[in-house]
């Protein structure tokens, strides 16, 4: 029996509470070194030696954590390398399944490089063989100042290893989980309750941090993916590494999203260089003394081009960090932008995005769950970083970032202030997924007005509390025994305030954005014009009305409460108002596109009070005179639609004499928006047929078929302007093209400027045509012609200057047959080459089909039908595949009907029946089908008429009596009847099924 | 003194913050004063007093837990089962306290327990005798838990893969120790109990505890290092 005087008894007792006291060192995270524990008790050192590196093996194998690891020298008897190739081994960094790191000397150069060695017992293996070596060349191409190097691959004495960069660092997961501790204790404001965080610093600093010695983790090329690291022998610690000062409170957000904005652009130089890194994790990000992050351990990259060698059902990665997809084999690079996002996620949240003690359920949680969201864990954190982090993790990966670089390009939106994309996708993905349930046309005035008022609600609140918060922080200004600490708190506070205010402010800017841009997009749909929306009612003028279909009319209705609710909330507030005035604005857009002329020129005229209220409040600035006139504008055009000539005319007066005499007039910009209302002005014409806007479309057909137009149409044509009215316009258009020439003499030959007076000389050509001064109309048409082909060489790429030519060429002009075939034909080549090009803008197409419509009337005025028939055709081809992609298009309708009209006649007149047959029957069903469902215009009803009688001409020309007969009752029909709905077709002969 | 920082990749439960682990680990009053409380409000102190053992108790059922029921059986429902087992018979135990209370609750532990592995792993014997078999092969009862234990804690594969080899040795060298100086090592580096603790559980004098714990260190130490010196 042993009794406890017995000196062996004594020991065993002795020994037992070291290795308890040594077995809880560990436990506790620390390094306890065994000779420290023999010193202590000398007679019984080696006993101490067995028990205690038992009991580190033990201990060690626990826990998951590479710093635990076994005794050093047990792993240095492993490796005892002096020399391999052109290095000098100064030590053994650590060591992990696919190597043994060394720190190593080049010899001649005495650069301080790692090394990472590939055990002996794998080198038989040719498949690591292969695969290390693989990892090597493949890393070694990545050059980026934020990718650890790697210098080369060799061979020697047998080893295989590879040469990378020595990075004296630690890893952001060691980093991580300073800032938390770091935190917390700021957080309890008990700094001394935990004096062991500030080990090497008694006075401690927040600012400025040591690396504890556990930090000193010499991890060099190598993350610790790979590695355990051993405890340098060399390493003073005495010389604690320094870090640069690791941020806390809100700095951190800023901190962690530039870290990671480094290494998404890492990363998108990797990707483009077709590698993918496998396994990003904070682990293998690592901060060296400067505070640059490096991206280490390219190790396992594997060409993004597909390579089988992994492939073979091995998972590379680290669950906890691996992406969903990755688990039934799928690795790209969203996989990489996901991963990016965890360790994005960690450095905000200071705790991993997926924990769990057992790798299963951490399986089942990664592939089955989201990270928790961010604002849940650390309210603190700011709502756009949350939401970039947000769209990195998404467990779909079509909802993430495609590529890191869009991801980069967000962090730094982010930095910046500025909307980031993401926020952007979060709304539109919302509006679209519930669109997508619900039609445009049904898109609920509810929900809209939610999301605005949600976002004006939001916005108030937040600037509420910034100004409370600014008042406060005065106070506490004004006090001057502010404790360093509260004082820091404060400044913290008030940050974080305005960043909110800041960001509620550009997100309700975003809101208002959106819905312009959708705005924009709808009603850009029925012009097929891809081009940016400027929607002055100049277009109108000239005819082309922007298409508003039924469903469209309805939806913007909708927009309007949107539109609406958003001016009548921030009329009042000052800082909104500029949206306000803008909503309004869009409000009268949407009233004029649907023909509510009256409200349009009601919500203008709000937007435009607005806009002086604001101009009152915050003085002139060249912006808002623009808008001004601009919105001063439209609102004439509003009128004039409403076919008030006079006030549309005074509106533009008194924009103009607004412009003239107001703030800033001798501004540029002023100057030309000037010019602009001037040529809007001189354009205006009275109209006597207010309600159809046919009435000018109709006036621009050449002239002898707009007789023959009128007179099946009856009374109720556009009037023949007065000679005094044209003279008046032609004034009106002088003085714009005087504004701009000098301009142009004063700021250079500015496109803009050249294309407006352009549009001017262009306008003059042809009103000095309409008032039957020939010479002047060719020489104001010249001008224009020399301008255009200037800016086209100019900038040979541009569209639009093309059509613009070419719409130029093709104005009506006193020629001779033979020049004006001469202008048409370079006309034509023009549009050709536009609608080759752009097959699916209609504008080009409608152009291209317009002037070949005038070179076949050419051609037929010189009695050479054949020509004519051709040019005709194939204006025909062309305008019936714009109707069928827009089929609320009604310029193109007319276009398609007068064309028809005139091929129809020429190929009866040619004795060509069969075509002329083909070609009326395509046209009355088309006719039909376009006018189903809809009150037939008394214009359409004509048109359609002349079909039938034109048909019945083709039919008894082939001798088809039975067809003539018919068409011919169709077409008494419909002459018979002025109004109700078109006439069933003919009963069908071929398609009865 | 040095302190690791817990490594967000670690379990919590494995990670050691001394703060913690001082409350939770060391905060059982002595046997006198936690009889005294029991008897003064019984249901009321037994609750709390489970509550301080609850981590110590969750490492030994994540440790005691066949790996074939991992992801199946939570630890927090043993510990749940546990709770109720042990209220029911806390009057048993302070009529005879023939152990410490936190021995007394480590056994009501491994008496519910061992329901739970009959209760599930009955139901697909096939698996478990083939399963057993393998294990069996090479070692005892404890190194299966042990490995399972190991491998179910690590977080990264490729670490698993680089720490087979040495749980394979540690595996080998507990395979060669006789099967009580194995429940020593268990009891005191994987459950993590004291030495007095570990006497109680094997009823033994805590002398002769330590006696045998210093005994199977030293020859374990050298069987890796026979082990490591033939494998590398």
């Amino acid at each position: 029996m042993n009794h406890p005087s017995n000196p062996e008894h004594r020991d065993e007792q002795l020994l037992d509470q070291l290795v308890e006291q040594f077995t809880q060192a560990i436990r506790a995270g620390e390094k306890p070194e065994i000779a420290d524990w023999q010193k202590q008790h000398p007679h019984l050192a080696s006993e101490i030696h067995e028990l205690l590196s038992s009991v580190a093996m033990i201990e060690s194998l626990k826990q998951d954590d590479p710093t635990l690891s076994p005794a050093p020298e047990a792993n240095r008897k492993r490796l005892e390398i002096a020399q391999l190739g052109d290095y000098r081994i100064i030590e053994e960094l650590g060591r992990g399944g696919m190597g043994v790191v060394l720190l190593g000397v080049h010899e001649s150069l005495g650069r301080r490089v790692a090394i990472k060695v590939m055990p002996a017992h794998l080198s038989g293996d040719d498949k690591y063989v292969e695969r290390f070596r693989r990892e090597a060349q493949a890393a070694a191409t990545l050059h980026h100042t934020n990718i650890v190097g790697v210098f080369g691959v060799g061979r020697s004495d047998g080893y295989h290893y590879y040469v990378m960069e020595y990075i004296d660092g630690c890893g952001l997961n060691r980093i991580i989980s300073r800032i938390s501790q770091l935190e917390k204790s700021v957080a309890t404001g008990a700094l001394n309750a935990a004096p062991t965080l500030m080990a090497e610093s008694p006075q401690p600093d927040i600012g400025r941090v040591t690396c504890p010695d556990d930090l000193r983790t010499r991890i060099a090329g190598a993350g610790d993916q790979d590695l355990q690291v051993v405890e340098s022998p060399a390493a003073d610690p005495a010389e604690p590494l320094r870090f640069p000062a690791l941020p806390t409170g809100s700095q951190r957000y800023r901190w962690a999203a530039e870290l990671c904005l480094r290494i998404a652009d890492a990363l998108e130089y990797a990707h483009g260089q077709g590698k993918l890194h496998r396994d990003i994790k904070p682990s293998n990000l690592l901060l060296d003394h400067e505070g640059r992050v490096w991206l280490a351990d390219f190790g396992l990259v594997k060409t993004v081009s597909g390579h089988t060698m992994t492939g073979t059902g091995e998972i590379v990665g680290t669950p906890q960090y691996m992406a969903p997809e990755s688990f039934s084999g799928k690795y790209g690079i969203p996989s990489e932008t996901y991963c990016l996002g965890l360790t994005l996620h960690e450095l905000l949240a200071l705790q991993p995005a997926f924990s769990s003690e057992h790798t299963t359920e951490l399986i089942r949680q990664v592939t089955t769950t989201s990270p928790a969201p961010l604002r849940k864990i650390d309210p603190g954190i700011p709502r756009d970083l949350a939401m970039i982090v947000e769209k990195a993790t998404n467990r779909d990966e079509q909802q993430r970032y495609k590529t890191a670089g869009q991801m980069r390009d967000d962090l730094r939106a982010w930095l910046d202030g500025r909307p980031i994309q993401a926020r952007r996708a979060a709304i539109h993905r919302r509006l679209w997924l519930w669109s997508k349930r619900n039609p445009w046309a049904a898109l609920s005035a509810g929900l809209v007005g939610l999301v605005a008022l949600t976002a004006t609600i939001g916005y108030l609140l937040v600037s509420a509390a910034y100004r409370e918060l600014e008042v406060r922080h005065h106070q506490l200004e004004g006090q001057q025994k502010l404790t360093r600490a509260a004082r820091q708190a404060a400044e913290e506070n008030a940050t974080r305030f305005r960043d909110q205010y800041l960001r509620a402010e550009s997100n309700i800017q975003l809101t208002m954005e959106l819905f312009d841009e959708m705005f924009k997009k709808m009603v850009l749909r029925g012009s097929g014009s891809d081009g940016g929306f400027a929607f002055d009612g100049f277009q109108e003028l000239l005819g082309v009305e922007t298409a508003v279909t039924a469903s469209d009319a309805e939806f913007l209705e909708d927009m309007l409460v949107f539109f609406e609710r958003f001016a009548e909330a921030n009329v009042e507030n000052t800082e909104l108002q500029g949206e306000a005035a803008r909503a309004f604005r869009r409000v009268a857009n949407i009233y004029h596109l649907t023909g509510k002329s009256g409200e349009a020129v009601e919500a203008y005229r709000r937007a435009l009070g607005l806009y002086a209220t604001l101009e009152k409040q915050s003085g002139p600035s060249v912006s808002l005179r623009v808008l001004q006139a601009r919105t001063g504008t439209e609102m004439a055009l509003a009128k004039s639609r409403e076919g008030n000539y006079r006030e549309a005319m005074n509106g533009f007066r008194e924009v103009q004499q607004q412009l003239e005499t107001g703030p800033l007039a001798s501004e540029i910009a002023v100057r030309f928006e000037v010019a602009r209302t001037l040529n809007l002005a001189g354009s205006l014409l009275p109209a006597t047929h207010p309600d159809e806007g046919t009435n000018v479309l109709a006036s621009l057909m050449p002239a002898d078929f707009r007789d023959r137009l009128r007179q099946r149409r009856g009374p109720g044509g556009r009037r023949r302007s007065g000679r005094t009215e044209l003279q008046k316009n032609q004034e009106t258009i002088h003085q714009a093209i005087a504004i701009l020439d000098q301009l142009i003499r004063e700021e250079g030959r500015q496109p803009q400027f050249v294309l407006e007076r352009t549009k001017s000389h262009a306008r003059l050509s042809e009103l000095q045509f309409h008032a039957r001064d020939s010479a002047a109309s060719g020489t104001s048409r010249d001008m224009a012609v020399q301008d255009l082909e200037g800016l086209i060489d100019q900038f040979p790429d541009q569209s639009e200057y093309q059509a613009v030519l070419a719409q130029v060429l093709a104005l009506p002009a006193d020629q001779s047959p033979g020049e004006r075939l001469e202008q048409l034909a370079r006309s034509g080549q023009l549009t050709e080459s536009l609608v080759e090009a752009l097959p699916h803008n209609l504008d080009y197409a409608q152009l291209d089909a317009e002037v070949h419509y005038q070179i076949g009337q050419i051609h037929a005025a010189l009695q050479a039908p054949e020509p004519a028939i051709e040019a005709w055709q194939r204006a025909v081809g062309t305008l019936r595949q714009v109707t069928g992609e827009s089929p609320q298009n009604r310029e193109a309708q007319l276009n398609l009907a007068v064309v028809t009209l005139e091929l129809a006649e020429t190929l009866l007149a040619e004795q060509q029946f069969t075509d002329a047959r083909a070609l009326l029957r395509a046209a009355t069903s088309g006719a039909l089908r376009q006018s189903r469902g809809q009150r037939s215009l008394p214009l359409a009803r004509l048109v359609l008429a002349r079909y039938y009688e034109l048909l019945a001409a083709a039919a008894t020309g082939l001798g088809d009596d039975r067809g003539a007969r018919q068409a011919s009752r169709q077409a008494q029909l419909l002459q018979s009847r002025e109004d109700g709905p078109p006439p069933l077709p003919p009963t069908p002969r071929r398609d009865s099924r | 003194m040095r302190v690791k920082y817990p490594d967000p990749g670690r379990p919590p439960w494995l990670v050691y913050h001394p703060t913690l682990a001082a409350v939770s680990e060391t905060s059982l009053p002595d046997e006198s004063q936690l009889l005294r409380e029991l008897a003064n409000d019984r249901q009321e102190a037994f609750a709390r007093l489970f509550e301080q053992a609850r981590q110590r108790l969750r490492r030994i059922a994540s440790f005691r837990l066949d790996y074939r029921l991992r992801g199946r059986v939570s630890e927090s429902d043993i510990l749940q089962e546990t709770y109720v087992r042990a209220a029911q018979r806390i009057d048993r135990w302070m009529a005879q306290p023939d152990f410490p209370f936190f021995v007394w609750l480590r056994l009501e532990l491994q008496q519910k327990m061992a329901e739970v592995h009959r209760r599930h792993l009955a139901a697909d014997k096939r698996d478990v005798r083939r399963e057993r078999m393998i294990h069996h092969a090479r070692t005892g009862q404890t190194s299966i838990a042990l490995a399972a234990h190991l491998v179910g804690q690590m977080t990264s594969a490729s670490r698993l893969l680089e720490r087979a080899e040495m749980i394979e040795t540690l595996e080998r060298a507990l395979g060669e120790i006789n099967e009580m100086d194995r429940e020593i090592i268990a009891l005191r580096h994987f459950e993590e109990l004291s030495n007095l603790e570990t006497a109680g559980i094997l009823d033994i004098a805590p002398a002769a505890a330590s006696k045998r714990y210093l005994r199977a260190l030293k020859r374990m130490r050298k069987i890796f290092e026979d082990l490591q010196g033939t494998g590398a």
